[in-house]
């Protein structure tokens, strides 16, 4: 069967509403005339609220059109919303979806839904398999251990993958994909002219996540408190103070970090002026380029916790740090933790559990929406002293916004990943 | 000037004697003239990335891999192969991540290791990584820490990464040494000999004043065992060795 021809059949529109060929069903329709359709409106915001957890009914649709709009018109919404949490948000939860629908279907067809995000492999004998340049281009994949080229079998430039391993592949290429195409969508759709109903749609769901959610901690309004910085900059930055040249990926980490708090290029020199190369000139001239106030304009990005330990200046990978993609996410925690009296509280915290849960938990399935799902587990400590410390704690989704004391406590005494590891072992 | 872009760059590994560990703090290193052993280091690291990496697991065709003597103090090895050009730095990050060992999860290799027998086989007989913690550990029985060090390579990241990297072009000559920037065959890659396959063959001798030699004892320079005696001494040379050793600032020219 071509990818068409998948594309027509009904079932696999429903479940796969951005196969090739499937936006022929829905030529015509846009987000300035989607309110001339007020059925498939209300589709739509029904389908947002499901994914984003504002409601509990889930959107059955029975008709393949229904799908392939019901596709691209959420996607659209969301964009146009312009809150990129909400972005983050709902890619997660589409992409989960899309892994449950692989999930429940048989392997062979996943190279046709693979296909269509550009993913190129070929299905022999219960593996999938990938040409090497074709799975080094992808985009997405670089945050789970078990996606990473190492985990994989590779020979001769041909890279093996379990059908679930490939799911999970699936299911973070699409995440990315329809994250960079919604955010990608958003300036225009912001600045563009929408119907009236639909402006209302878009700004009630928009009011309705961020009750929910809280509003996400804006860590350039609070000063920089450098006790709470990540290792790796606290580190370099130590260096330097003591007088000592260190490297110039860990110079580029210490400044667009301390930029990325909002502060001045003169405050960041000052981290540099104990170097003994330093040259005010040169170094105000770095820092402006990185600031993004000279020459090209771009304003330099902190690299990414994986960036950092393929180049050598990550300095820690114990406690919160086993956790962490990005240096700023670290503060994030920190800042939010020490706000709320040393207990891990708030959004940060949530994320940062399902994220230890669906690493490391025994029990904790991947897809498992936290928020929904119980998810328990028991942990059993180490000897200690002679003590057997035994700990059990069950999460429960009503707890999850007072998960503070577990959880401050896992990171004190970074208790956790070692005895969930210990179990998960045996 | 629309038509103006970037087309693609071949995946570049430098080696190259200053920056290996293993040979830090040599006095002979640094700048200077590497002696024989410290070739076999250098030359080591190219055959451990060209047959473990490039070939075995990345499938790279023989053709597409160039190894360049860089002209100075080590080796460049060079991918040229359409399937590799347009990769981005994300793509060849990733690589270097497995070069290196950077993106092991470690800790899942330390779990199967201790699993029971048939999970552990399984695991461990899958190509790459896995297959080669294996053989480290049963046939050379070295702990897991030691089998990831010495299945790991590490490579100069900054200059896969780089895209727009000028690298010294083959046949081309080393503005500090005066050597050749040539293309060594993987199967001769033993027998080569920089300062001597790499020089320029000429009969014209010129006369050079040698220099003080006392840290380059023991040096062979093109069939010339360097010792401290020779000081001082003002010898006849064919041109490409004067040059060679002038440009080193192991002797200057004599006029006349």
């Amino acid at each position: 069967m071509t990818v068409i021809e998948m594309a027509a059949s009904s079932e696999a529109l429903k479940k796969y509403p951005f196969l090739v060929g499937a936006d022929s069903y829905v030529a015509g329709l846009s987000l300035s005339n989607i309110g001339q359709y007020p059925r498939l409106l209300a589709l739509v915001e029904r389908k947002v609220r499901y994914l984003l957890k504002l409601s509990e009914v889930p959107v059955q649709v029975e008709d393949k059109r229904d799908a392939v709009a019901l596709f691209g018109a959420s996607l659209a919404l969301v964009s146009a919303s312009g809150n990129r949490r909400m972005i983050r948000t709902f890619a997660l939860a589409l992409s989960r979806e899309l892994e449950e629908n692989l999930a429940r279907d048989m392997p062979k067809n996943y190279v046709q839904v693979a296909a269509s995000l550009g993913i190129r492999a070929e299905y022999k004998n219960s593996f999938f398999e990938m040409r090497l340049p074709d799975y080094l281009k992808l985009k997405g994949i670089d945050n789970d251990p078990e996606l990473l080229l190492p985990q994989l079998p590779l020979k001769r430039g041909v890279v093996r993958l379990s059908p679930n391993v490939f799911r999970l592949l699936i299911s973070r290429v699409f995440r990315k994909a329809i994250t960079e195409k919604m955010e990608g969508d958003m300036p225009t759709l912001r600045r563009a002219s929408l119907d009236e109903s639909l402006r209302e749609v878009i700004n009630s769901v928009a009011l309705d996540f961020t009750k929910k959610r809280g509003e996400e901690l804006d860590v350039s309004s609070v000063s920089p408190v450098e006790s709470l910085f990540p290792p790796c900059v606290k580190f370099w930055a130590s260096e330097m103070k003591k007088g000592i040249n260190i490297p110039h990926q860990a110079r580029f980490l210490v400044a667009t970090f301390l930029l990325s708090l909002e502060m001045s290029v003169d405050e960041v020199l000052e981290y540099f002026k104990q170097t003994p190369d330093y040259d005010e000139r040169i170094a105000r001239y770095q820092v402006e380029d990185l600031a993004g106030e000279k020459g090209s304009g771009k304003k330099y990005s902190v690299p990414r916790c994986d960036t950092l330990r393929t180049s050598g200046v990550c300095v820690c990978k114990e406690g919160l740090c086993s956790h962490m993609s990005h240096p700023l996410l670290y503060y994030r925690i920190s800042v939010e933790k020490k706000l709320k009296g040393d207990k891990f509280a708030g959004t940060e915290c949530s994320k940062l559990l399902s994220r230890v849960l669906s690493r490391s938990g025994p029990r904790a399935p991947r897809n498992t929406g936290i928020s929904e799902k119980r998810v328990r587990f028991s942990a059993a400590g180490q000897k200690r002293d002679d003590q057997a410390h035994v700990f059990r704690w069950t999460f429960l989704s009503e707890e999850l916004p007072n998960c503070s004391t577990a959880f401050s406590r896992l990171f004190l005494h970074s208790l956790i990943p070692t005895p969930l590891r210990t179990r998960h072992e045996r | 000037m629309n038509a103006k872009g970037w087309i693609g760059s071949e995946i570049v590994f430098d080696f190259d004697a200053d920056h290996m560990k293993e040979l830090r703090g040599k006095p002979n290193v640094k700048g200077g003239l590497l002696a024989e052993a410290d070739w076999k280091v250098v030359k080591a690291k190219v055959e451990q990335l060209v047959d473990d990496f490039l070939l075995q697991d990345f499938g790279i065709d023989e053709n597409d891999i160039t190894i360049n003597f860089s002209g100075n103090r080590g080796f460049h090895v060079r991918v040229r192969s359409s399937d590799y050009m347009d990769l981005g730095q994300e793509g060849r990050r990733r690589l270097v991540s497995y070069i290196n060992g950077a993106d092991l999860d470690v800790d899942a290799v330390a779990a199967r290791l201790r699993s029971r027998k048939r999970v552990r086989d399984l695991a461990f007989s899958q190509p790459g990584w896995m297959e080669r913690i294996r053989r480290k550990i049963e046939d050379e029985k070295l702990s897991l820490e030691d089998a990831v060090a010495q299945a790991s390579l590490d490579v100069d990241e900054n200059v896969v990464l780089d895209l727009h990297r000028l690298i010294r072009h083959t046949n081309t000559l080393h503005a500090g040494t005066g050597l050749v920037v040539m293309p060594v065959a993987r199967d001769s890659l033993d027998e080569f000999v920089p300062y001597e396959d790499a020089m320029i063959k000429t009969e014209e001798e010129v006369r050079i004043r040698l220099k003080d030699l006392r840290a380059f004892e023991g040096v062979d320079v093109a069939g010339i065992v360097l010792s401290p005696s020779m000081s001082s001494e003002v010898v006849r040379l064919p041109i490409s060795l004067a040059i060679f050793l002038t440009l080193k600032g192991l002797a200057e020219l004599v006029e006349g």
